[in-house]
């Protein structure tokens, strides 16, 4: 921030007060706040005792092969004996981590481009949006699909390679909300006081393009662990042994009629992130919603 | 009741809405009655958040969720109202009650002809084939004045210009032959010329059907020129009712007075305006005794104690005058409030100028995206050829501001003056022309320079609203200008603020406060006090009151007033409203189609010799004063586009007082009159054709 030293008072207090009552009140963002907050609580207590799951996800077990959810093993185990359980907990991270790392590139390239190409409007919003409208005619799965086998397949190539797919979505949204804030006196009044492009870009329009962003990101975030998810089921994305829900589906469809416990579990994880996140994202846009700060 | 009730249409008894929020319940309209006659055109007046509104959906029964009509009832005819099932209800929106909304430019739907929106409610209520709902409509435009109604049927509205479409509106509104009209604002959104015509059509239309309607409006020049009765609402409640004439006279309750004292009058001196200080109680907290005796200039402890006082008959009944207010027998209010010692300051104005404009221009490419302007044009019969189309907002206009003078630019909307602004100010880049500030030459300095001038050149938006930043404080609003100039940092800077928002009427607490958390006055404060902080030479103020309710459009004229001359302010001001003006300005500029009419000090402006336009424009000023209403000058259409505007003078094509030829082949150059060089008319007429006063002039609408 810059040299604004205000104390944070009860006024501001009250104005995010306000915000946190009305979100509370969301059973639809607070379901989906649950999941997400268990979810980074599951990623973050494995990454630092990774003993604390029952197996460990790389052991194989080959006599115990297939065998069917139990008190020892309660989603089975898979075609090499591994414990599904301990995959799919540690998975979490993985999941976790592609989605938010690649989501945040993607934000960040994504609202630069968009309110850059809202705020100038005219030949620049032109070349920026049709570029990035060339970019949303590819199906996400082919666009990413491409670009990790062009480059090779690799966790950080799958991280680059999701990010580039999602900026399209994320700067759409953000040329909408900064063309409207565009237009409000205060942008004018900005001019008036001979304030530079950039000041005006980062500190006038970004803050106001905020809410919007907030929720196209969350929901995206979901797509964004389904598509690593897929790619890595079609063997492009995590490669093996690391223990991604995508690529347990892979391993294991092959085996769906002898031992489906191994499809639905991490299917049902990858379920279970994608309905917080989208939830979440839906209880942030009703709670941001402008025509819901009429009632005041 | 009204002694003389006999078999009112619609009686409205003890109505109480009220909606549920958040925050507490608030009550809308708290026990308002009233009564409307066959034939009779009342007004209800009051400003924003008076539950004038509130009351007219009530009536029709449109108010929505969390709104409810908790108690009252509403007899139209003989049927209770809200006895009705929705059901029911339907049948008698849009058919016998019909509600004429205030925006026309949003009422209609455009993706359907206006013709289809017509016959829509017809066919709704009528039993008729869409052949004869088709005739009906027709009949109905015909009716609202729009001329060739037969072609114009399948047009789509945005075909229509907002004078054009709120006829229409009208159109759907009479459609149906309703027994009662409730016109919401019917003109706020419209130009004051346009708003003349549609005026005189509702009192044609009023007398030959012998419709009755409801005014629902805030400006008290519409209520005199168009009610026969007026209601006067407060916080919810209906604080005055009486006849036009007698409520004018004399007021009885202390806040119609000051509703009167608030607004500017054109022919009034350039005293100060009586401003009513504070604002509107909270309606999800009333105080106890009356809800106006916070602000009350004639209050006594017996008003702050007990109920709201109701609504009694006057002592001498004259005019059936009803006042709530316990003091109205012993008060007399037939005088202005305003005291006569407190005429504002004569202005000693030097030949010093701040800001020159000379032959200044901005044409903007017409249509949008890359390609949009250029359009394919055959000329003199040869091949065709690529054209650039540009828009002429402003074409040719000069003018200068002296120091600590206020300079007023009007016109109707789109006449360019909004551009004037912005293109002196260098928010827009201007196409051709010249601006000297300060003797610098603007329109040739570099980009940089310009940004440390701006230091100098503040502007003033007109919706308060958007000129605050949401996202910050007012502190940090307030503070930025002075840190990006390098006034006052750190202590210093937060003295500044806290000084510079006591200066305005707020207080040094309110620097941490959010901008939604103050009402549209206040944030017209705040954005003063932004303009301030850089200590500006010259402020912008376009149309800084136009979005306020009277009252506060007065405290706001009033500040803008008393800072001039302490902080040796110039102004360039901007309003379509001719009243207020007259009423801040020294010197007046009248604009028409990206070209200045007249120009002049306020006195010979307003004075003959007047460039036709100007005279026409004075004459269409709603007076707030029933007595004296002028004739009125309608002109002949809209205003031409700027895209293809007429040859020679600009407005020959609407001007009464058109001599001939040379109007349409001749552009008419500035020229001094009555023998003094800083009074300009552009106009081919001679100067005893110009004082000539013009009342008659045939047909109103071409």
């Amino acid at each position: 921030m810059s040299s604004e030293r205000f104390s944070i008072s009860d006024e501001r207090k009250a104005h995010y007060g306000r915000f946190i009552r009305q979100f509370r009140r969301n059973q639809k963002a607070m379901i989906g706040l649950g999941i997400v907050v268990s979810l980074f609580v599951i990623a973050i207590v494995t990454s630092l005792f990774p003993e604390i799951v029952p197996y460990d996800p790389g052991a194989t077990n080959v006599p115990n092969r297939e065998a069917a959810p139990s008190l020892s093993h309660p989603m089975g185990t898979d075609e090499l004996g591994r414990d599904v359980f301990s995959r799919v907990v540690l998975g979490t991270q993985i999941s976790l981590y592609v989605g938010f790392t690649s989501i945040s590139a993607a934000m960040v390239m994504g609202t630069s481009i968009g309110i850059v190409a809202g705020y100038y409007q005219g030949l620049t919003d032109e070349a920026l949006m049709r570029a990035m409208d060339a970019m949303m005619s590819f199906p996400p799965i082919l666009l990413a699909l491409t670009i990790v086998a062009v480059m090779e397949p690799s966790l950080n190539n799958v991280i680059i390679a999701l990010a580039l797919v999602y900026t399209p979505f994320i700067a759409r949204v953000a040329r909408s909300a900064a063309l409207s804030v565009r237009n409000e006196s205060y942008i004018e009044a900005a001019e008036a006081r001979g304030e530079s492009d950039l000041y005006i870009i980062f500190r006038e329009v970004l803050p106001n393009c905020v809410g919007p962003l907030l929720v196209q990101g969350s929901i995206n975030i979901a797509f964004t662990m389904l598509l690593e998810a897929s790619l890595s089921f079609l063997g492009l994305g995590v490669q093996p042994p690391e223990p991604s829900w995508g690529l347990m589906i892979n391993s294991g469809w092959a085996y769906m009629g002898d031992a489906p416990w191994m499809v639905f579990f991490p299917a049902a994880a990858i379920a279970t992130a994608v309905i917080g996140f989208n939830l979440l994202g839906d209880g942030l846009r009703d709670v941001l919603d402008p025509k819901g700060e009429i009632i005041e | 009741m009204n002694p003389n009730t006999t078999d009112p249409l619609l009686s409205v008894e003890s109505l109480r809405t009220q909606f549920r929020t958040e925050e507490g319940t608030v009550t809308a309209v708290d026990d308002v009655s009233f009564s409307l006659e066959k034939g009779e055109v009342m007004g209800i007046v009051g400003e924003s958040g008076a539950g004038k509104s509130v009351t007219a959906r009530s009536i029709m029964q449109l108010i929505d969720y969390p709104g409810e009509i908790v108690s009252g009832s509403i007899t139209f005819g003989d049927r209770d109202l809200l006895s009705l099932s929705e059901e029911e209800m339907q049948g008698v929106r849009g058919n016998e009650i019909t509600l004429i909304p205030q925006d026309p430019m949003t009422a209609l739907n455009p993706v359907l002809t206006v013709g289809q929106q017509i016959t829509e409610t017809i066919e709704l209520h009528q039993d008729v084939s869409s052949a004869e709902a088709r005739t009906i409509a027709i009949d109905a435009m015909r009716e609202v004045e729009i001329p060739a109604p037969a072609e114009r049927i399948d047009e789509y509205p945005h075909e229509f210009s907002g004078g054009m479409r709120q006829r229409i509106l009208i159109a759907i509104g009479l459609a149906c032959e309703p027994d009662l009209i409730i016109a919401d604002e019917p003109t706020t959104a419209l130009d004051v010329t346009t708003q003349a015509k549609i005026l005189d059509l509702l009192n044609d239309l009023r007398e030959k059907h012998g419709v009755s309607i409801l005014m629902i409006t805030h400006n008290l020049g519409v209520v005199a020129q168009t009610c026969d009765r007026v209601g006067v609402m407060y916080a919810g409640n209906l604080v005055e009712t009486g006849a036009v004439s007698s409520i004018f006279a004399r007021p009885r309750h202390p806040y119609t007075r000051t509703l009167i004292d608030a607004i500017p009058a054109v022919d009034s001196d350039r005293d100060r305006l009586y401003a009513l200080p504070g604002s509107m109680p909270d309606l999800k907290s009333l105080p106890d005794g009356c809800n106006f005796a916070e602000r009350c200039p004639h209050a006594v402890d017996a008003c702050r104690t007990g109920d709201d006082p109701t609504l009694e008959p006057a002592s001498d009944g004259e005019g059936g005058s009803h006042a709530a207010c316990i003091r109205s027998d012993e008060l007399d209010l037939s005088e202005s409030a305003v005291e006569a010692g407190d005429a504002r300051q004569q202005k000693d104005i030097a030949d010093d100028p701040l800001l020159e404009v000379n032959g200044l221009k901005k044409h903007f490419p017409s249509g949008d995206g890359l390609f949009g302007n250029l359009s394919l044009a055959r000329t003199d019969g040869g091949g065709l050829t690529l054209e650039r189309r540009y828009v002429k907002a402003v074409d040719g206009v000069d003018f200068t501001i002296n120091r600590g003078e206020t300079v007023g630019l009007v016109g109707e909307s789109g006449c360019g003056k909004s551009t004037v602004a912005r293109t002196v100010m260098q928010l827009l880049e201007p196409t051709a022309g010249e601006v000297y500030f300060d003797g610098q030459p603007l329109h040739s300095l570099g980009k940089s320079a310009i940004r440390s001038l701006r230091q100098e050149m503040q502007i003033i938006f007109q919706d308060p609203k958007s000129s605050l930043n949401p996202r910050k404080t007012v502190g940090q609003i307030v503070g930025r200008g002075m840190e990006k100039h390098g006034i006052a940092t750190g202590d210093e800077k937060r003295e500044r603020i806290a000084e510079l928002l006591e200066r305005v009427g707020l207080q040094a607490s309110d620097v941490d406060k959010y901008p939604h958390q103050f009402s549209g006055g206040q944030q017209q404060r705040i954005a003063i006090a932004n303009a301030l902080a850089v200590e500006p030479d010259l402020i912008v103020c376009d149309e800084p009151v136009s979005a306020l309710d009277v009252s506060v459009q007065a405290q706001i004229l009033n500040l803008l007033d008393d800072i001039q001359a302490e902080f040796g302010l110039s102004y360039l001001f901007i309003s379509h409203n001719i009243s207020v003006v007259q009423h801040i300005c020294d010197r007046v500029a009248v604009m028409y189609l990206g070209k200045i009419a007249e120009i002049g000090s306020v006195d010979q402006v307003f004075d003959a010799p007047y460039h036709p336009y100007t005279e026409s424009l004075l004459s269409a000023v709603p007076h707030p004063t029933p007595e004296t209403q002028p004739e009125r000058i309608l002109l002949d259409g809209t205003v031409p586009s700027p895209l293809d505007p007429p040859s020679g003078c600009p407005f020959h094509t609407r001007c009464p007082k058109k001599i001939g030829d040379v109007c349409e082949t001749d552009v008419p150059v500035p020229e001094p009159v009555g023998g003094e060089s800083t009074h300009q008319i552009s106009c081919h007429l001679s100067e005893a054709d110009m004082s000539d006063p013009l009342y008659e002039t045939g047909e109103s609408d071409a």
